[in-house]
């Protein structure tokens, strides 16, 4: 037979496939789990948790089509919460991320209020104000006693209990890094589940078209509120962790400023906005590519250029022309990119009866409302 | 309105907490109070040692300060506890080969961008060393440099590496009060010495909770109380003063610590205004408010670029309202000529100090400190600027060699970091660009090394930086200057 | 010194206009790319701070000012019509949402650009009108500095310009028929990408004349234009995206607010400010979602 090779959804050898892809994925963080150093671990957890963030901005901006650049509001609040809790209450962290969630979740709900009226660029403008609001209340002196005003709250530390194999400060970096995976492997399953469900597919009705998802009977309302709700409840758990990883919190960190925000978006965009495997390829692109770009700069040269010399702002050159060149190479994000090489070798026939899921759709679509420069 | 009702969720939702948890008395670090946090790190230091051995070190005379050879056997000796360490073995073991030292340093990302010759000048040096003296001990001095965007979190990252990637012997010059915040507990916790921290928070005096981390510039609560001492010195009538900081970790320590002073001084704070750290334009409104108060005296903490905003707005609304003319002091951080150069006439007068000698002033071009300072700038960077932050990284990278010079003659079997964090607790050194009478003092009853400054003040005519009064010196005494908490 | 609260008053309302006009300013420049393509020129305010570095140095190689930001405003328009040819406008067809990851991207290439080139260290650069610390009369007592006047004048000029540009002109009557239907107006013949590309090279210009007149009281720096567009984000927003006018008076309105509550209300502070114009505005956009001046743009099934 010639290539590409038919392989109809749900068989067994699209099953095999679905396996081999998580199973290599699946031995890539165990073996790095396992050996990388402290500082690789370090970074990867990083990562991991900017991943779990972007599931969640993913829903909102890939799947269901609303654009928050806000999300670092819910990151910090997150962070906060576990940081307010922990330090000046005396919790055990881990007691402080359900709190996180719940909390996150009920504001989220609140503040996805704004969306039921307002759409594309207005909407990612009041996200912006969301994000500046949040940074200018945690440096507010009438909220010192609560948030530590400019100088935050430092000191955390959330040493591996007793029951974990791990061995106290010096497995802290592990501690952090399985605990980070396992959040953000229930985040994608709680996300990915909830694209195939029903409600997945109201989600994509008011991405695509919102009027006629109203006359199709979804409820507008109920779905851009639970869906900003969960959002940020998941950014919120990936901000408790963080802060206690980062052992601080204060306005400044950048996670918790616009700055945060438009890298979760960047993430989502990069990976492929609306998959299920987009956030945590955006999260690798964006940490990896960041960090080898900041390299450029400080003599490390980049294609045998530049070696041994320090030119300023070079780094944020070699970053910024590689996400522009990164959205003209991959419009569907890295994701699509994959399934285009993909389809050269395989090709996934949806299944016969069809019982229509969005993950049958050939392409994510991009979503309809676009904020843009 | 959302978000009020956001922010009262919190509230209630974080009180609600507060009640759940209240009496769990589990372990509540020194942040726990972060509004006192800053005040109360600095105390241990300060107040234990006191006992032992009072102020040994303030009687030690300038001229012989550059002796690094004094072996630490007297009392007042630090020595680090390894046995606390994480791998007391680590910080035990001898430096083979290059000593590579890390350093993290915003070189691009907003205001803090303008910290970045900071790097120049931190490489110039190890370049002079490496090149005059080939290293030290015989080892070549590699410096590492890795930019942070002045962001903590990025700190934390290019730190794990700098320290498990690049195997660095040492951190040195990072710049940063949250930056240097961020890593304080790994690396005490690690035994990686974390020196020569470019802050003057309080937190890097506190020898028996931070032996590991210790401080470079002067502390921000010295230089307000010289300021302070010098206006009152200058006007004794000083009845009236006024604020005017960055909302931010950097503005906040200067702020406590001049809310503190003033009361002490008997002097009433009428006006006490912020901006943001984004903020660019003309502080019209905040220097309006000033003046409507008019007061004596005036602090300024500006970021950056914004030192310039606020001098030029400040010109603008002196010639305004002819009754305001306060003494304003701007922090040592403004202290650069671009800044006070760009800000036109309305710099004429204004007030800042500086511990280091002024390497833009031709008077003192023939200095052979100077002139070796610039000829290494120029070789690493021609186009920066050299007169400003530059300086202080070639004074980290200078404070960094004597600290390894020090500690290959105290441990003459081999440099290791136990060794190197000894000789920088208890560093007895005058850094080539201090300015006269000042030196480099440390040992267990003192944590900080730069406690003395030279109030300055710009002459815009000339432009040219003119010195006020003497270089006040309250070496190994800053304890006293703890605000209460 | 102020002899009452009145004259107090007035001073920080001429404060605030001053502050205003230039928040205006650079609303106008993202008002008028907004209008053509309805899209925000993240990359507007590097935009303007790298055009305001290009003044400096062509005043520092001796050429009069008003020649060199005249001639920023030129590379302004070049950059701002290259940008959209070369990458906004590909990427629109072909990805959407990587307009905005593009944006970003050029954001901290121009950014870091200006670095590259200039170096970290801030400058000053000249102001266009008399800034001297005499240059000011006074009004019921407060001090109006002619600068800032001068400011508030070229605000209001270029609304005046742009209000015959867009109604005058045939490019901007194009521009309008674009606004409208790009498909419509590529049928009767309007070459819809130029229109488009020029519309971004307009703004551009005005991004360039914002920041030049903004570097003289602020310092240039790279970061000059960080805070400053956030203001005038705020600004077009509540004006109303695709008003000229409603640029002006949400730029003028941010200015008062920031001023009054500088002055005023002690419990907020100055770090407060963005929140409670952002509060403002959410009231405003919940009444009129399409801000003040907008236009309601109606949907149909």
């Amino acid at each position: 037979m010639a290539w590409p090779k038919d392989v109809r959804r749900g068989s067994a050898w699209h099953r095999v496939g679905q396996l081999v892809l998580f199973g290599l994925v699946a031995l890539f963080f165990i073996r790095a789990g396992l050996t990388w150093n402290r500082s690789g671990i370090g970074q990867l957890t990083d990562m991991l948790l900017f991943a779990t963030a972007a599931v969640g901005l993913n829903l909102l901006v890939g799947v269901t089509g609303q654009i928050s650049l806000g999300h670092s509001a819910f990151f910090g609040l997150g962070a906060y919460t576990s940081a307010v809790l922990v330090g000046q209450y005396g919790w055990t962290p881990g007691w402080t991320f359900p709190v996180s969630i719940v909390l996150c979740f009920a504001v989220g709900m609140v503040v996805g209020l704004p969306a039921l009226r307002l759409k594309g660029v207005y909407l990612a403008l009041v996200s912006i104000a969301l994000a500046t609001t949040f940074t200018q209340l945690l440096n507010w002196d009438r909220l010192a006693w609560l948030t530590g005003g400019p100088i935050g709250i430092k000191g955390l530390s959330y040493l591996p209990p007793s029951w974990t194999p791990f061995d106290g400060r010096a497995d802290l970096g592990k501690w952090f890094f399985w605990m980070s995976l396992v959040v953000f492997v229930i985040c994608t399953l709680i996300a990915s589940s909830m694209i195939r469900s029903r409600f997945g597919r109201s989600m994509v009705a008011v991405r695509d078209n919102e009027t006629a998802a109203a006359v199709m009977g979804v409820n507008l309302a109920a779905v851009k509120t639970l869906v900003f709700g969960l959002s940020a409840a998941m950014a919120g758990i990936a901000g408790s962790i963080f802060a206690m990883k980062l052992t601080l919190v204060e306005p400044v960190v950048q996670f918790f400023t616009l700055f945060g925000s438009i890298f979760l978006l960047v993430m989502v965009v990069l990976g492929g906005a609306g998959s299920t495997w987009g956030p945590l390829v955006g999260a690798f692109i964006f940490v990896y590519v960041r960090d080898w770009a900041s390299g450029v700069g400080e003599g490390n040269g980049v294609l045998g250029l530049f070696e041994g010399t320090r030119i300023g702002g070079l780094g944020g050159i070699v970053f910024g022309v590689l996400l522009i060149v990164i959205v003209f190479v991959a419009p569907f994000g890295a994701v699509g990119l994959l399934r285009k090489a993909r389809a050269k070798v395989v090709r996934v026939l949806p299944r016969p009866p069809a019982l229509p899921t969005v993950a049958n759709a050939q392409e994510p679509q991009p979503p309809t409302t676009v904020v843009s420069g | 309105m959302a978000h009020k009702r956001l922010m009262a969720v919190f509230v209630v939702a974080a009180l609600a907490a507060a009640a759940c948890g209240g009496d769990d008395e589990t372990s509540t670090t020194d942040a726990a109070t972060p509004t006192t946090a800053a005040a109360e790190t600095t105390a241990p230091a300060d107040t234990e040692p006191a006992d032992t051995e009072p102020a040994a070190d303030t009687t030690a005379p300038a001229d012989t300060a550059a002796d690094t050879t004094a072996p630490a056997t007297d009392e007042n000796a630090f020595v680090v506890d390894t046995e606390a360490c994480e791998d007391p073995d680590a910080a035990n073991a001898v430096i083979e080969g290059d000593i590579k030292i890390g350093t993290s340093i915003p070189l691009t990302g907003g205001p803090a961008a303008l910290f970045a010759p900071f790097a120049d000048g931190f490489q110039a040096y190890f370049d002079y060393i490496n090149a005059t003296e080939g290293g030290v001990n015989g080892q070549t001095l590699v410096p590492i440099v890795k930019d942070d965007q002045y962001t903590a979190d990025i700190t934390k990252t290019n730190v794990d590496s700098l320290v498990f990637d690049d195997e660095v012997a040492l951190l040195s010059g990072i710049i940063g009060s949250p930056n240097n915040a961020a890593i304080q507990a790994d690396m005490n916790a690690l035994c990686v010495p974390q020196l020569w921290a470019a802050t003057g928070a309080p937190s890097w005096g506190a020898v028996d909770v931070y032996p590991w981390t210790t401080g470079l510039l002067v502390p921000y609560a010295v230089e307000s109380r010289v300021f302070l001492e010098y206006a009152t010195g200058e006007n004794p009538d000083v009845a009236t003063a006024a604020l005017f900081y960055v909302n931010n970790e950097f503005g906040q320590a200067y702020a406590e610590a001049f809310k503190a002073q003033v009361e002490e001084f008997g002097i009433e704070l009428v006006a006490e205004e912020t901006i943001d750290v984004t903020d660019s334009g003309a502080p019209s409104g905040q220097l309006t408010n000033i003046a409507a108060a008019n007061p004596d005296i005036v602090l300024a903490v500006p970021l950056g670029a914004q030192c310039i905003a606020f001098m030029t707005e400040l010109g603008n609304v002196k010639a305004a309202n002819p009754d305001f003319a306060p003494a304003v002091y701007q922090t040592a951080t403004c202290a650069n000529q671009l800044f006070f150069g760009a800000a036109g006439a309305g710099g004429d007068g204004v007030l800042t100090s500086s511990n280091l000698v002024d390497v833009a002033n031709p008077e003192n071009a023939s200095l052979p400190a100077v002139s070796t300072y610039l000829e290494a700038f120029t070789s690493v960077n021609a186009d920066a600027n050299p007169a400003g932050i530059a300086v202080a990284g070639w004074l980290a990278g200078e404070m960094t060699v004597a600290t390894l010079k020090k500690a290959a003659e105290d441990c003459p079997e081999g440099i290791t970091r136990a060794c190197i964090i000894n000789a920088a607790r208890n560093i007895d050194f005058t850094p080539s660009l201090f300015r006269e009478g000042l030196s480099a003092v440390m040992n267990a009853g003192d944590g900080f090394i730069a406690e003395g400054t030279q109030i300055i003040s710009w002459d815009a005519a000339n432009q040219v930086f003119v010195d006020q009064g003497d270089v006040i010196d309250v070496e190994g005494t800053t304890g006293v200057y703890t605000p209460a908490s | 010194m102020f002899a009452n609260s009145f004259e107090l008053f007035i001073q920080r309302t001429v404060d605030g206009l001053a502050a205003g006009s230039i928040y205006a300013l650079l609303a106008l420049a993202l008002v008028v790319v907004f209008r053509g393509s309805g899209q925000l020129n993240f990359a507007q305010g590097e935009m303007g701070m790298f055009c305001a570095f290009v003044a400096s140095t062509l005043t520092l190689s001796g050429l009069p000012l008003w020649l060199s930001i005249l001639l920023s405003m030129v590379v302004g328009f070049v950059m701002g019509v290259g940008i959209e040819r070369v990458v906004i406008r590909p990427l629109e067809h072909k990805n959407p949402g990587g307009v905005l990851v593009a944006a970003i991207g050029l954001f901290l290439l121009i950014n870091q650009l200006a670095v590259a080139v200039w170096g970290v260290d801030p400058r000053g650069l000249a102001s266009l009108f008399p800034d001297g610390e005499d240059d000011f009369f006074r009004l019921f007592g407060a001090a109006v500095r002619w600068e800032r006047v001068g400011i508030f004048l070229v605000m209001l000029v270029l609304l005046a310009l742009l209000w015959a540009l867009f109604t005058k002109t045939k490019i901007g009557l194009a521009m309008r028929a674009v606004a409208n239907n790009q498909d419509s107006s590529r049928l009767v013949g309007i070459r819809v990408g130029w229109i488009l590309a020029i519309g971004w090279g307009v703004s551009g210009a005005i991004g360039a004349l914002g920041a030049a007149l903004l570097a003289p009281q602020a310092g240039l720096s790279q970061a000059l234009m960080l805070g400053p567009f956030v203001f005038a984000s705020a600004a077009a927003i509540l004006g109303g995206l695709d008003s000229p006018l409603g640029a002006v008076v949400g730029g003028l309105a941010i200015g008062l607010i920031q001023a009054y509550i500088v002055g005023y209300v002690n419990f907020l502070g100055g770090g407060m400010v963005l929140s409670v114009v952002f509060a403002i505005i959410l009231v405003v956009l919940l009444v009129r979602p399409s801000g003040l001046f907008g236009s309601q743009r109606v949907e149909r099934v």
